[in-house]
């Protein structure tokens, strides 16, 4: 699955946050996002989601406009994509493992999805906390529960914004070999942050460099 | 017009149609002229935003003018009667209501519009990229037009309404009845009209539920449903009222919403409706077949089921007091 912009332009109101951003990622592939903050990384990883549409422009998947499609089919789409936001938005009385299964509620649950939140929960060292209401949790453990519900569900693409936010350097070690796990499972996987333990840690396929609302590809 | 909670209830609920209406139809004006899906640019995104909110804003209109027009039967039959003098039913009452029938054909003409424009709504929604988006902006904008002038003349109707003249009511009924019958050329034995119509119906469900090949199969589809709906009405007053009413010669139509006759008159009026929007729904889907085949050949199958149920339950429901009557007394009006 590839998953590319196409001149995306986003504007609120009088101001342009993105544009003409263009960027791809194929399935396999490991890409990074990279800027300073308020260049406009996390508003492109919401219109990439689907949860916000561009004001010019495209998301595409696979040729598809899913960025253009009606409501109730993007809502489809979204549910083909994990997504980490940079405000976590977990339900803080249910607990990591409860908020990794919320995503597959619209398809009944899924038993695959528990057992692969379990071993994330392992993974990432939250197993002792797992049960424990996420408001009761530290920022980084909060962090990482996100992380686990992005990535449970096995999407094909994966979108995620600062994933190593508030992380020591032995779980920046575990959160990218996890992302290199996922790319190696046919994920197509756009992180966004400035974090440079994380970016010598990556085999990316490419490196895109935001700011002010334009994008430039990188050296890797 | 005494400003009963009644009339005020459906004026508010056609006022509240109609804002939502002129909402939607401003989208639909610029959808309709400028609709150009190729390039993803600014003004194309923008009108693709602005057809998902005609389709709300549209569906929003459809469901209050629905209630407007049920509120507006509910106090034809149950409120109005008592302010009105010798109205004993919504005869009386749209006797008393200038253009009173006109204003209701107009309402469900008005009913009918909306829901034609829905159902090609609905189609466009099944696809991701709404390919019927700027004829679905076309449908709204005539059955739009037309809601809003049934609003209108609902409102000048309803407020120009005589509340002190008296009205002849169900006598007017029979002395048409006594005009018109000896000419009817169609007249049958009693028993044959439900024989007639059970068969004629069965037929036409026979060929809903079939499916159809052409767009010329729907209309003629359509064609046939309002012709039988009209039979229906026909064999319903002059056959099956007696047994509902207890009296031979009452072919009052609205006599049946009463609670005497067991609201009788929602379900076999209400049922020859959906029979009709349905049949609309069936033709318009078969229309759309080339466009959004899986979407297409879903709601006809469903347009099919419900139409054949429509037809059984106004048949049921118009047959079952002659069936109870037979069976106490052994005889037929």
């Amino acid at each position: 699955m590839k998953i590319a912009c196409e001149a995306v332009q986003v504007m609120a109101g009088e101001a342009e946050l993105i544009r003409g951003v263009s960027l791809s990622c194929a399935a396999g592939e490991l890409v990074l996002l990279q800027g300073p903050s308020g260049s406009g990384k996390s508003t492109l990883l919401s219109v990439m989601a689907g949860l916000r549409r561009p004001t010019a422009g495209q998301v595409t998947v696979d040729g598809m406009p899913v960025s253009r499609f009606t409501a109730h089919h993007r809502d489809l789409y979204r549910r083909r994509v994990g997504f980490l936001p940079q405000r976590l938005h977990l339900f803080e009385d249910l607990s990591a493992l409860e908020n990794a299964l919320v995503p597959t509620l619209p398809r009944g649950g899924d038993p695959e999805v528990l057992l692969k939140a379990r071993e994330l929960l392992v993974r990432l060292e939250l197993a002792p906390v797992g049960d424990r209401p996420v408001r009761t949790l530290s920022g980084g453990e909060q962090q990482r529960a996100a992380l686990v519900r992005a990535l449970a569900g096995g999407f094909e693409v994966l979108l995620l914004d600062e994933p190593t936010a508030h992380q020591d350097e032995p779980r920046v070690a575990l959160i990218a070999a996890l992302l290199e796990a996922e790319r190696a499972r046919g994920a197509a996987v756009v992180v966004a942050g400035h974090d440079p333990r994380l970016a010598t840690r990556l085999g990316l396929a490419r490196r895109y460099s935001l700011s002010a609302g334009c994008i430039s590809l990188e050296a890797k | 017009m005494t400003p009963h909670p009644a009339i005020a209830a459906v004026l508010v609920a056609d006022a509240l149609s109609a804002i939502a209406l002129l909402a939607a139809m401003g989208g639909a004006v610029r959808v309709a002229a400028g609709w150009s899906p190729a390039a993803p640019g600014a003004a194309q995104l923008a009108l693709e935003r602005a057809a998902e909110e005609v389709s709300l804003a549209g569906r929003a209109a459809l469901v209050l003018s629905g209630l407007a027009t049920l509120l507006l039967i509910l106090a034809l039959n149950h409120v109005l009667p008592a302010l009105i003098p010798g109205a004993m039913c919504g005869l009386g009452v749209l006797e008393a209501i200038p253009g009173g029938a006109v204003l209701l054909a107009l309402r469900v003409a008005a009913l009918a519009g909306l829901w034609t424009w829905a159902v090609i709504d609905k189609l466009d929604r099944a696809n991701e990229r709404g390919p019927l988006a700027p004829w679905s902006a076309r449908v709204l904008l005539a059955a739009g037009a037309l809601a809003l002038a049934a609003a209108l003349r609902t409102a000048t109707s309803l407020l120009e309404t005589d509340l002190h003249s008296p009205v002849s009511c169900c006598a007017a009924v029979i002395d048409l009845a006594r005009a018109i019958a000896p000419q009817t050329a169609l007249r049958l034995a009693g028993p044959w009209h439900a024989v007639v119509l059970a068969a004629s119906g069965a037929g036409l469900a026979a060929w809903a539920l079939r499916g159809l090949r052409s767009r010329r199969a729907a209309a003629a589809l359509l064609g046939s449903t309002v012709a039988w709906v009209l039979l229906a009405e026909w064999v319903l007053l002059d056959v099956f009222a007696p047994y509902h009413y207890g009296l031979v010669g009452h072919r009052c139509p609205f006599c049946l919403f009463l609670p005497a006759q067991g609201f009788a008159g929602y379900v076999v009026h209400g049922a020859l409706l959906v029979a009709i929007l349905e049949a609309g729904a069936l033709a318009v889907a078969t229309a759309c077949r080339s466009q959004l085949p899986a979407a297409s050949h879903r709601r006809t199958v469903l347009a099919g089921r419900i139409l054949t149920g429509a037809l059984a339950i106004h048949f049921i429901a118009s047959l079952l007091p002659l069936v109870v009557f037979r069976w106490r007394t052994g005889a037929f009006l």
